[in-house]
């Protein structure tokens, strides 16, 4: 494709297998998590049902449960407040304050609601920090796990989003290394040699599934790496050479429309009224909506609508709090329209694929596999050809195959973990993460015991499909609706989900069944490690 | 045998160098574009093109410093470059953040 | 499902006929596959089928569908690749 002199080729190769061999494991860990968290919505959904199916929209009566909260919290904590429809349809809403927690770190402290989206009643209350408030609740526990192993591998701010935008470069990387030195990229784009030496076959089912998926590949490093650093370093060090190193008014300028302080009391005005004036001037649903100043003369709301369909992003509208009077309608950064807030707008439906709904979900999904597949066939590959040369090498093998099937069987065990501590009445963050921990543990064991590398990944990938057949089984145990009530209620995630689950763990069993072509892909050799 | 043993230690140091360059350094370039170009690029219709744009694109400016770097085939020549692009935004930052002291001072915005 | 979504899967369906015939006639699939007695397509005939295939991804462009664009975009990639390797662990050809 691009003709480049051999040392140059050669040295784009080595930075190519290099970045994969150093950082392969953690991306393989970002980019599988990923594919899970595609579905985040739906794992919600399916792992903490109401009665009725869930709507991504806000109720339209929301103004009486919320007026009632305001009156009966800390009046401080009417600083700031915003609400939204999340798991299972339940509206979550977080009044709150920007404070600084011992060491100077910025905080937002507060009362979060969980409303029920059709009685409006508050199902439950928590105060505390927001990163308090999420351990505490119960029926977010999956989705949050799984999307949190993703964005920052469950390390700390900012060191997990700092080590996530680094893979999201290193992928990037490779992408594009892989580009270049693939001499024949559109040549080889349907030839995937199965007969002959079983290195080339791994060499092969790797580059085809690289080269199918190169684009895709750019454009999610791209985006993850801007969602990672973006807040952890770009935010930050802007606003410490622009801004003094106020994030605040950075974030202010940037996202426009604040507006002059006045902090005489005044009544709020009816959020129905503003919420169904935004409808009517969007033609869409309301997703997201923020208030500033609760109670005072100066409060704002603005309302975020669903995006209409064909488009990535909608406007928002803004509202004089006190009066209801509608004052202006925005991008989502800036007062006018800009390149900056487009190619802000396009970064979140590229990178999470939710634009089409379900169907778009399901492509980038199947993206993800594939990417997921490249990384994975690229160490297996870079470790064939070099497990014959040291100990060490043939260790790092075993490390791939730990976190290759291992991973892939930890997160099977998760759901688990959440179901039965939900059937226990037992927290269900810790269930989660014990069952999670106590499957990388069991991994970690087998690697110990199986010396064979295919052994290892047959039984791996048999506990694997077991584990995904037991969860739906459990999920009833533990009190989820049945397939005859979630169809009544329309709660489809319900069904499709555990449909997902009962034919991946199907697959994962005939994957696990000795074959011929297992031993190919896996290697030159089937000796152990 | 000594000149293969010290051609290989040749190789061996320019290696090193060419990955310190295109790893902290790099790095530290690409994060001194994105903050300077806060500074130096227009603002846009809606005031936040040199605030937002740096940010959306350092993915990019990285992966072109680093590749530049990986692929120079002058070493000399991608460490000049690299530092000079990284002290020219070096410098348009700190002569914003100096001024700013004498700017409120003089009641100018900031 | 949101019927602004059907114009990408009517140009999925218009690129999979004619990759699934560059699939089918590739030649060095073909040569790696032992299969070289039948008719490889020609350089002419792989550039038409290649712009065939790529031609509703165009067309959504043209009429800027963004969502149709990406859909299409992502899933011919995905196709392509579990057609290949379909392709791989079977002998087919058309003869």
């Amino acid at each position: 494709m691009i003709r480049l002199s051999q040392a140059r080729n050669k040295a784009l190769l080595a930075i190519h297998g290099w970045s994969g061999a150093l950082l392969g494991l953690l991306l393989y860990a970002v980019i599988l998590t990923g594919t899970v968290s595609v579905f985040s919505h739906e794992i919600g959904d399916w792992s903490a049902p109401l009665e009725q199916a869930p709507q991504h929209a806000l109720p339209h009566r929301i103004d009486a449960a919320l007026r009632n909260a305001a009156q009966q919290i800390d009046p401080k904590y009417l600083e700031s407040l915003f609400f939204f429809s999340d798991i299972g349809g339940r509206v979550r809403a977080f009044f709150h304050a920007d404070e600084k927690d011992a060491s100077g770190r910025p905080v937002d402290r507060g009362v979060g609601l969980r409303i029920h989206p059709q009685t409006l009643q508050v199902l439950e209350r928590y105060e505390g920090e927001s990163d308090a408030i999420k351990a505490q609740e119960q029926h977010g526990a999956l989705a949050e796990f799984f999307v949190d192993l993703h964005v920052r591998l469950h390390l700390p701010n900012p060191w997990g989003l700092l080590l996530t935008g680094v893979l999201g470069l290193a992928m990037m990387v490779a992408a594009m290394t892989g580009f270049i030195v693939h001499r024949h990229l559109i040549r080889e784009l349907f030839t995937l040699r199965r007969r002959r030496d079983a290195l080339l076959t791994a060499r092969d089912t790797h580059v085809v599934a690289g080269t199918w998926n190169l684009l895709f590949a750019f454009v999610l490093a791209f985006t993850g790496s801007f969602f990672s650093f973006g807040t952890a370093f770009g935010v930050p060090a802007i606003a410490m050479v622009a801004f003094g190193g106020d994030q605040e008014r950075l974030i202010d300028t940037v996202v426009g429309g604040k507006r002059a302080e006045d902090a005489r009391p005044a009544a709020f005005a009816n959020l129905d009224d503003m919420l169904a004036d935004a409808r009517r001037r969007s033609g869409s649903e309301i997703g997201f909506v923020s208030v500033a100043h609760w109670g005072r003369a100066d409060a704002t709301v603005t309302m975020t609508p669903l995006p209409p369909a064909g488009r990535f992003a909608a406007r928002n509208y803004s509202y004089d709090g006190a009066s209801g009077a509608f004052l202006h309608e925005k991008p989502t950064l800036g007062l006018q329209p800009s390149l900056g807030s487009d190619l802000f707008d396009l970064m979140g439906p590229l990178h999470f694929g939710s634009f089409g709904g379900l169907l778009s979900k399901a492509v980038w999904f199947a993206l993800g596999f594939a990417a997921t597949y490249v990384a994975l066939t690229g160490m297996l590959l870079w470790t064939a050809r070099r497990a014959g040369d040291s100990r060490a090498w043939r260790r790092y093998e075993t490390t791939v195959y730990w976190m290759g099937y291992g991973l892939p069987l930890a997160l099977a065990w998760a759901p688990l973990g959440y179901f039965g501590a939900m059937a226990l009445g037992a927290d269900t963050h810790a269930g989660t993460n014990t069952a999670f921990l106590a499957a990388v543990a069991v991994a970690t064991v087998l690697c110990g015991v199986l010396r064979e590398r295919l052994a290892l990944r047959r039984v791996l990938l048999a506990l694997t499909g077991l584990a995904l057949l037991l969860t739906p089984l459990l999920r009833g145990l533990a009190g989820g609706p049945g397939w005859g009530l979630a169809f009544d209620a329309g709660l489809r995630a319900v069904i499709a989900l555990d449909s997902a689950l009962l034919i991946g763990g199907v697959w994962c069993l005939r994957g696990a069944r000795p074959s011929r072509t297992t031993q190919q892909f896996d290697g030159p050799r089937a000796s152990p490690a | 045998m000594s000149a293969i043993a010290a051609d290989a230690g040749a190789r061996r140091q320019r290696a090193w160098l060419r990955g310190l360059l295109a790893g902290p350094v790099v790095f530290l370039a690409a994060a001194l574009v994105m903050c300077g170009a806060a500074l130096w690029l227009p603002k846009g219709a809606a005031q936040i093109d040199n605030i937002v744009l740096p940010i959306v694109l350092f993915p990019a400016i990285w992966a072109a410093l680093f590749f530049y770097a990986m692929l120079d085939r002058k070493l000399w020549r991608a460490w000049l470059i690299t530092l000079l692009l990284a002290a020219a935004n070096g410098a348009a930052i700190a002569q914003f953040v100096l001024a700013q002291p004498a700017a409120a001072k003089q009641g100018a915005p900031t | 499902m949101n019927t602004l979504l059907w114009p990408s899967l009517y140009a999925l369906l218009a690129s999979l006929a004619p990759l699934l015939l560059l699939a089918l006639r590739d030649p060095k699939r073909l040569r790696a596959q032992g299969l070289a007695r039948a008719a490889a397509h020609s350089r002419r005939a792989r550039a038409l089928l290649g712009v065939l295939a790529l031609l509703p991804g165009l067309l959504l462009l043209a009429w800027r569908d963004w969502h149709g664009l990406l859909i299409w975009g992502g899933a011919l990639p995905c196709l392509g690749w579990a057609l290949t390797m379909w392709l791989s662990a079977a002998r087919h050809t058309l003869r």
